[in-house]
């Protein structure tokens, strides 16, 4: 082998939306795409070092058949197939890369998105320092690191206090932590709302989540009011 | 290694279900294994793997009279594991027929081997049996309450075939039962209901609602169920892949056109499209994109030995097959 490095086992962090990347059709040369398809049998088909070794099992009849049963064993997906007729990788490209703006590819167990997470932070903050003002003392009093039960009670209409706890931490403790607040059903069933909640850090409150967040030495809010506190 | 069977001439296994693509990929990794001297191949028709230590047996699980007919089998064939996986991968029209299958089928069997016991039983099921409910937790573990789903009856036989298993288990402990739970299976040549569902090029969202879903690469699933056959391990299993991530990225992953629609649309329109035969996922399906079915792994880590080697994101690059590593599925495992 060339490199030791499994190419599979990569933990799936890289960014494969670049603008050249020659892993990726790009619409330009589909034309030997062929050939290119074809590319990953390269290190199993090492031509022996007998000199008098000449490479007729890979003419062209015998790589159609290879391609035809490596087609004939994929799952016949129609969109799949006209993509490879039609030089619209590019098209699709663009489409798929435009469709993860502002997501990110990896999120965590619970669903947290640092990429979404980074969109709303401007409005948290100006919640956060122009609107309400807030003034947050004691937090040297949450540890750097470990799990730990932040208990609060809820105060206004709208559950405000526990995005204003998770940013308080987030812009003002020196380990910059993020706190998971637990978030009652009816809030996190919301339409729009629970999606967004879920993206940017919130949990379903449930005893089984909370227990596996601890587990994970992770910061945990809970606000035992619940929606009584909600007016 | 604790080749205890060995000792007896090795291990004799039967499959049912050898057309599946599990059952497939089962008979191939046991013919290459040598502590397996025969196998036994159980469907309606003839799986291409037969040959050399894979013997095919046709089989029809809706006959009235199959259980007999299985005992008398697996009594002169002298089996010691059983693997059961004659499920349905795609939700049918013909509805009786598929209950006569899975659930009947399931009875029929668990009455042959009452009769002979096995050492050995393992069932092949699906996360789906948890069923899609707002109160589930994020990560549901084996001893979750199997819910189902109110109207699927895709569902609802493989809840009722797991819970005959489960007093099988308790009704003879000298047979080694083992549930592998799945998530839904995806990969470049696997077809059940998720990749029909994600091969086509526009996806119905549920307006405001984007759970997280969890799938499992096929190659990882057909490394557990072999590893499942392998071991002692008994009990229930959820066999998951690493990771999850919300529906809408995995859509937009895919490449595929996300239609928001609100519920009540889409409960009609799906009802009328697979009325029509038009679609292939029934209206009960949609509770799946609005609710969490998420799978926790770790007593298939822990007790089965069993951990996923690919990420969510690459299962969906894989099942595109627009990934660098394409035709990597050859998955070579170090282990097996």
């Amino acid at each position: 082998m060339p490199d030791d490095e499994d190419p599979i086992i990569g933990d799936g962090e890289e960014d494969w939306f670049g603008e050249a990347d020659p892993r990726v059709p790009d619409g330009r040369g589909w034309a030997d795409s062929t050939a290119r398809d074809l590319d990953f049998l390269g290190s199993e088909f090492e031509p022996p070092s007998d000199p008098g070794y000449t490479p007729a099992s890979l003419d062209d009849a015998a790589l159609r058949e290879l391609e035809r049963r490596v087609e004939h064993n994929r799952t016949p997906a129609f969109p799949i197939d006209l993509r490879k007729r039609l030089p619209l990788e590019a098209v699709w490209r663009r489409w798929r890369a435009l469709a993860m703006w502002g997501r990110s590819d990896v999120v965590d167990d619970f669903g947290r998105d640092p990429r979404a997470t980074a969109r709303w932070e401007w409005l948290f903050e100006f919640l956060y320092s122009r609107w309400f003002r807030v003034e947050a003392t004691g937090l040297e009093n949450i540890p750097d690191r470990g799990r730990a039960l932040l208990v609060a009670n809820h105060a206004g209409t709208l559950p405000y206090d526990s995005a204003m706890v998770m940013h308080a931490v987030r812009r003002d403790h020196p380990a910059r932590r993020d706190v998971r607040p637990l978030v009652e059903d009816t809030v996190f069933h919301l339409p729009w709302l629970g999606p967004i909640m879920n993206r940017i850090g919130g949990v379903r409150a449930d005893p089984a989540n909370a227990e596996r967040l601890l587990e994970k030495d992770e910061l945990v809010a809970v606000f035992p009011e619940g929606e009584k506190g909600m007016g | 290694m604790p080749g205890a069977p060995a000792s007896i001439g090795g291990r004799v296994v039967a499959v049912t279900g050898a057309c599946t693509y599990l059952g497939g990929e089962l008979l191939r990794r046991l013919e290459e294994d040598p502590r397996y001297t025969r196998v036994l191949a159980l469907d309606v028709r003839a799986p291409s793997q037969v040959g050399g230590k894979i013997e095919f047996v046709k089989l029809d699980l809706t006959q009235p009279t199959v259980d007999g007919e299985l005992a008398t089998l697996l009594q002169q064939a002298k089996i010691d594991t059983f693997v059961h996986g004659a499920f349905l991968s795609h939700p049918t029209h013909a509805a009786e027929w598929a209950h006569e299958l899975e659930d009947v089928g399931t009875m029929h069997v668990l009455n042959a081997c009452a009769a002979v016991e096995p050492r050995r039983f393992v069932m092949v099921s699906s996360t789906l049996v948890y069923g899609a409910h707002p109160k589930n937790p994020n990560f549901l573990t084996e001893d979750a309450e199997l819910r189902g789903h109110r109207d699927s009856r895709f569902v609802n036989d493989k809840v009722r075939a797991e819970r005959q298993v489960a007093r099988f288990a308790s009704e003879h402990p000298a047979v080694e039962v083992c549930v592998l739970r799945f998530a839904p299976i995806l990969g470049p040549t696997v077809s059940n209901m998720y990749t029909r569902f994600f091969s086509r090029v526009v996806a119905p969202v549920m307006m405001g609602h984007d759970p997280l879903m969890q799938f499992v690469h096929e190659q990882d699933a057909a490394f557990a169920l072999a590893k499942a056959v392998e071991s002692h391990a008994t009990g229930p299993f959820n066999i998951i892949g690493k990771g999850v991530l919300p529906y809408t990225t995995v859509l937009a992953l895919l490449g595929r056109v996300p239609v928001p629609m609100p519920q009540i649309v889409a409960r009609q329109l799906t009802k009328m499209l697979w009325a029509t035969q038009i679609v292939g996922s029934p209206p009960s399906f949609l509770d799946f994109l609005l609710y969490l079915c998420v799978a926790d792994g770790s007593r298939a880590r822990n007790v089965l030995g069993f951990s996923p080697r690919l990420s969510i994101k690459r299962t969906i690059l894989d099942f595109l097959g627009i990934a660098p590593e394409d035709g990597a599925t050859d998955i070579a495992r170090a282990s097996v």
